[in-house]
């Protein structure tokens, strides 16, 4: 797996992962909202999703 | 509230009714797929193609019954993907299908080339649009299998 970025920066936030997806900062404007009320709601326990995405990382294997 | 987009329809897989149990995100979901699905400079045929690639390697029986969802793709299009002869397509095309290939199952074997392809053919912001909407039809899949839906519900 490279560990180069594929992409190059669209923004310099010094968030790698934002600064490549900038090139589609609408569209991933969209996602961090969508992903903010994931992890704001209160519906489930915090702890939880932050254990199911820990484990998900490690299941695939996402260094990230 | 936005407009599901067209993979996201009750009616397909009654996966948007499913996540209306949750409707702000729903709400969110939708938006977000809306706002892949109009980046300027990425074919919806080309879209189409990795949709239904990526259900086909799923095995997900709602995504591929939900035929046409973002464009018209023939009946041989759609037998030449599951046969893997990519032959036929366009070279945009064919560098999707190549990541596309690999989204689901084998994301560790992309490869440096493969994303040069299909910047190559579409331009970064076109190629970056493209990869984000991979990895959501292998999300769509998931959805749809996790919680059983089909195209009949």
């Amino acid at each position: 797996m490279s560990t180069t970025p594929r992409f190059s920066k669209a923004a310099d936030t010094g968030a790698g992962f934002g600064d490549i997806t900038a090139h589609v900062a609408d569209v991933m404007g969209h996602f961090s909202s969508l992903y903010g009320t994931y992890w704001q709601s209160p519906r489930t326990n915090a702890m939880l999703k932050e254990m199911t995405r820990l484990r998900n990382a490690r299941t695939t294997d996402c260094g990230f | 509230m936005a407009s599901p987009g067209p993979w996201l329809r009750p009616g397909q897989g009654g996966l948007a009714r499913q996540l209306e149990l949750v409707p702000e995100l729903a709400q969110g979901y939708a938006q977000f797929l809306a706002s892949l699905e109009s980046v300027d400079g990425v074919p919806r045929r080309l879209l189409e193609l990795c949709r239904l690639r990526i259900a086909q390697i799923h095995g997900c029986a709602a995504q591929l019954q939900a035929g046409a969802a973002l464009a018209p793709v023939s009946d041989a299009d759609q037998a030449q993907l599951a046969a893997l002869d990519l032959g036929a397509f366009e070279a945009p095309e064919q560098a999707a299908l190549a990541l596309a290939e690999k989204m689901p199952l084998a994301h560790h074997e992309v490869t440096d080339a493969e994303v040069e392809a299909l910047k190559t053919a579409l331009g970064e912001r076109p190629a970056m649009a493209v990869i984000v909407a991979l990895s959501f039809f292998d999300v769509q899949c998931r959805l749809n299998q996790t919680l059983a839906t089909d195209a009949n519900d």
